[in-house]
């Protein structure tokens, strides 16, 4: 692979498409984890759920449908699916507070894994193959393939963003925010504290489950070991390290990390290795060949220890609660931002 | 009824393993709130450092006077695996979990990552140029890191906060993984017989299994493949060993052309001693041509790869017993085990100045402080025992299933955790009875026809607990404070 490919469309399109997926997990999850303050781990179980539902819709559809209807059936479907799933494991689950919530809604997401990988009518651990609606993958059809997806996921996105900034900005979304910083306090101002845990975890669930219906109609084959704990735990690090409360924050996390799984699996890799081979100097060629080896084969433990740096040295993420044009150096940069013009307007401070 | 009564001494075997970790798990929870993920791979890195141990220091190999029953390796493992993995939890906690309470130094979590990437992954391309080199480059990098950059972190960790609860979890979660991939990394995902579990084939049973006979008059015979080296510690003959499979004394019907070729040389005149096998290879991965046994399945044996065959022949030959403890033994052992340690550990926490100290901390670490209790010091030991639990679970695990391999944490662990929130977290007796009461549940499950649910029921079990009780069976009630 050259450079000039990176900019293929057959090569980008995929990664763009999951950049797409994974902001719709990524902001969702915020909902729940970095506004309400319920710390969840169990969003892989949701985007399972959103994925299955969506599938076995296509799949088991009692009557003929064309294409498109079955294809916009089938996220209305994984949406409502995920949703219900939100509601079932929401409501009782609103008893428990901290680690005892994300333990529960862990074991909720492990326990839909291994039901569906023994559940047979959606071929347990073999996978559901799902045809593909609207335009058939092939190799003829691919541009028009993932110019499709490509168009279609990033609508969603940010259907997505529009959505959940919206509800934040709102009087319910004062209401779930006051939730994070303090319940009790909360609860004695006259907020339902029931209903908005609940609010926040149904729409947080029901997103999660359409990122889960995009991903069974793009990739066409979902599997119960797509959805383990390590999928939950990327898009969990995606919100933290962007910073929980912050959803410029968790875009560009998602960014971030995405790209950097995937620089760890490409031929760009070689780059230094090309460079210490110009020298000719035996000792710096072996030492970026033995870099190259390391991040190529051993790129899980590279990612972790970066994990662990990331979370001792910025705990609070990029941008903490601030969104990107709250932070100093936006300011600095560009001068103005929301707070400073109220400042201005109103005449107090610099 | 006796299927039951099977089914149901089998869940409290199985149960006991899990206890052995709830004990850390509801100890470290207990003092500084924090689910500890990498608890489970402390209990995988306690089961490898005990096969490490069996391997290369079985009873017979122990530098001690006498004929040593077959357990003394046994003993000596659990020593190995639980003090070692106690160990290497304290620098755990040292390193990375007290720079998240805003205490530790991040310099020295540098410095320590970088010398163990570099030891681990850099060592052998560089000192194949210039060792010297990469000796300074390791040693000068460390000391580079913990001399210069403090200047600059600590003025950074004294502007920010500690970390908050998620991104300490998040913080164990990737310990946790790191650990596991650096295990897969090192022993290869295969998983391993456990040394005195399995029963190795000799030679003769294993040619005829894997290796396609030979045409003889093959080229190339391996020049003393094994140099026979006297042990100057234990000159005798393992016990039960086949007179056959010493490595001295080789029979010609195994392998034809290298027998009558070259004449070993311990048979040059002199009586031939009995030797041990040499024992480096089989273990590690690290060049590729170490591969397990299992490499040479199907395959025929070219002439260059002879030497290679000889000296897994002599690895194998006689080596390993039969397993000397029956199925049964292993249950009261495991149970036994978790009895002793659970009742030490109760006095430990309950009658010791040191546990007064500990259930301090757990209550009020900042009170705890004001009282002239060293918290960190209390933390570090809290740490100390879980894995010391957790290594000899390790080693029971392995002798108790036979198998071992770098995930086997995970999914014990999180049962494990299951357990102590299930017994109340933070009680040593609720961590024993949850781990049994979840042990023997799941194996009832899958005893009578669910089996391919028996993960799915700790989770249910979790579920339920947490919102019928949610301060576990027998946890005490914890007001909440506004």
């Amino acid at each position: 692979m050259s450079f000039t490919d990176l900019f293929n469309l057959q090569f980008l399109a995929p990664h763009l498409v999951w950049i797409g997926i994974y902001l719709i997990l990524a902001l969702s999850l915020n909902l729940i984890n970095g506004y309400a303050g319920m710390f969840s781990l169990g969003h892989q179980g949701f985007w399972a759920v959103g994925a299955y539902a969506a599938g076995a819709f296509i799949v088991h559809a009692p009557f003929a449908l064309p294409g498109p209807v079955l294809f916009v059936l089938s996220l209305v479907v994984g949406v409502l699916m995920a949703t219900l799933g939100g509601l079932i494991i929401g409501v009782p689950c609103l008893r428990l507070r901290g680690d005892y919530l994300a333990i529960a809604t862990l074991g909720f997401a492990e326990i839909i894994r291994i039901l569906l990988n023994n559940f047979e009518w959606v071929e347990a651990s073999r996978g559901l193959d799902i045809p593909y609606q609207i335009i058939v993958r092939s190799p003829e059809t691919m541009t028009s393939f993932y110019t499709f997806h490509l168009i279609f996921t990033w609508t969603m996105v940010l259907v997505t963003f529009i959505v959940i900034r919206n509800l934040i900005h709102s009087s319910h979304g004062r209401a779930i925010i006051s939730l994070r910083e303090d319940e009790v306090a909360s609860q004695l101002i006259g907020v339902n504290i029931t209903r908005y845990k609940v609010l926040a975890f149904l729409v947080g669930a029901g997103f999660a489950g359409l990122a889960g219906a995009i991903h069974a109609n793009f990739t066409g084959l979902i599997a119960p070991r797509d959805f383990t704990i390590i999928g939950g735990i990327m898009i969990l690090l995606m919100v933290v390290l962007g910073g929980m409360g912050s959803m410029t924050g968790t875009v560009l996390a998602t960014f971030i990390l995405y790209s950097v799984q995937q620089l760890f699996k490409l031929e760009l890799l070689n780059i230094p290795t090309k460079l210490a081979g110009l020298t000719g100097i035996q000792f710096l060629q072996d030492f970026a060949a033995g870099v190259e080896a390391m991040a190529r084969e051993r790129w899980q433990i590279c990612f972790a220890v970066l994990l662990m740096l990331l979370m001792i040295s910025i705990p609070q993420g990029f941008f903490g609660k601030k969104e990107i044009w709250e932070t100093k150096l936006w300011r600095r940069l560009f001068g103005g931002g929301k707070k400073a013009n109220l400042a201005n307007a109103t005449g107090v401070g610099a | 009824m006796e299927y039951f009564v099977e089914q149901a001494v089998n869940g409290l075997s199985l149960g006991c393993m899990y206890a052995f970790i709830a004990l850390g798990y509801t100890m470290v929870y207990g003092i500084i709130k924090l689910i500890n993920f990498a608890h489970s791979e402390f209990f995988m890195v306690g089961a490898f450092l005990g096969f490490l141990s069996l391997h290369y220091l079985p009873a017979e190999r122990l530098p001690l006077p006498g004929d040593l029953p077959i357990y003394a390796g046994l003993v000596v493992a659990v020593l190995v695996a639980a003090f070692g993995t106690a160990i290497f939890a304290v620098l755990c906690e040292k390193l990375l979990y007290k720079p998240l309470r805003g205490e530790g130094r991040i310099a020295a979590l540098l410095a320590a990552i970088y010398g163990v990437v570099f030891a681990l992954f850099l060592w052998a391309p560089i000192s194949s140029s210039s060792g010297v080199l990469a000796l300074v480059l390791l040693i000068g990098g460390c000391w580079l890191i913990l001399t210069y950059l403090p200047k600059y972190t600590d003025r950074f960790s004294r502007a920010r906060s500690p970390g908050g609860r998620i991104a300490a979890l998040l913080t164990a979660l990737g310990l946790s993984l790191a650990l596991q991939n650096a295990a897969v990394w090192i022993f290869t995902a295969t998983p391993r017989a456990w040394p005195e579990a399995k029963k190795f084939l000799t030679w003769p049973e294993l040619e005829s299994k894997y290796v396609a006979p030979q045409a003889p008059g093959t080229q190339d015979p391996p020049a003393n493949p094994i140099p026979p080296e006297a042990s100057p510690t234990s000159p005798a003959t393992p016990a039960g060993q086949d007179p056959n499979g010493a490595p001295a004394a080789p029979d010609a019907s195994t392998a034809p052309a290298p027998a009558s070729t070259a004449p070993p040389p311990a048979s040059s005149g002199m009586e031939p001693t009995p030797v041990l096998p040499k024992l480096d290879a089989n273990i590690f991965h690290f060049d590729g041509t170490n591969r397990p046994i299992d490499f040479y399945k199907g395959q025929s044996i070219g002439p260059g790869q002879q030497a290679k065959l000889d000296k897994l022949k002599a690895e194998h030959d006689g080596l390993y017993q039969e397993d000397p403890f029956s199925t049964n033994t292993k249950k009261i052992m495991v149970f036994v085990a978790l009895m002793i340690s659970g009742a030490l550990l109760y006095l430990l926490v309950i009658h010791t100045n040191l546990g007064k100290a500990m259930r301090a901390v757990s209550y009020n670490a900042d009170a705890a402080r004001l009282m002239g209790i060293n918290a960190n010091q209390v933390i570090s030991f809290t740490f100390f025992i879980g894995a010391f639990l957790a290594g000899i679970g390790g080693v029971l695990w392995g002798v108790r299933y036979g198998k071992i391999e770098p995930y086997m944490g995970f999914l014990p662990g999180l049962k494990a955790f299951v357990a102590a929130v299930l017994g109340g977290i933070g009680s040593i007796p609720g961590a024993i009875l949850g781990g049994i009461l979840l042990g023997l549940t799941e194996t009832l499950v899958a005893g009578y026809g669910f089996s391919a649910f028996r993960d799915a029921v700790a989770f249910v079990i979790l579920i339920v607990i947490l919102l019928v009780k949610p301060s576990g069976l027998l946890g005490g009630f914890e007001g909440e404070k506004v």
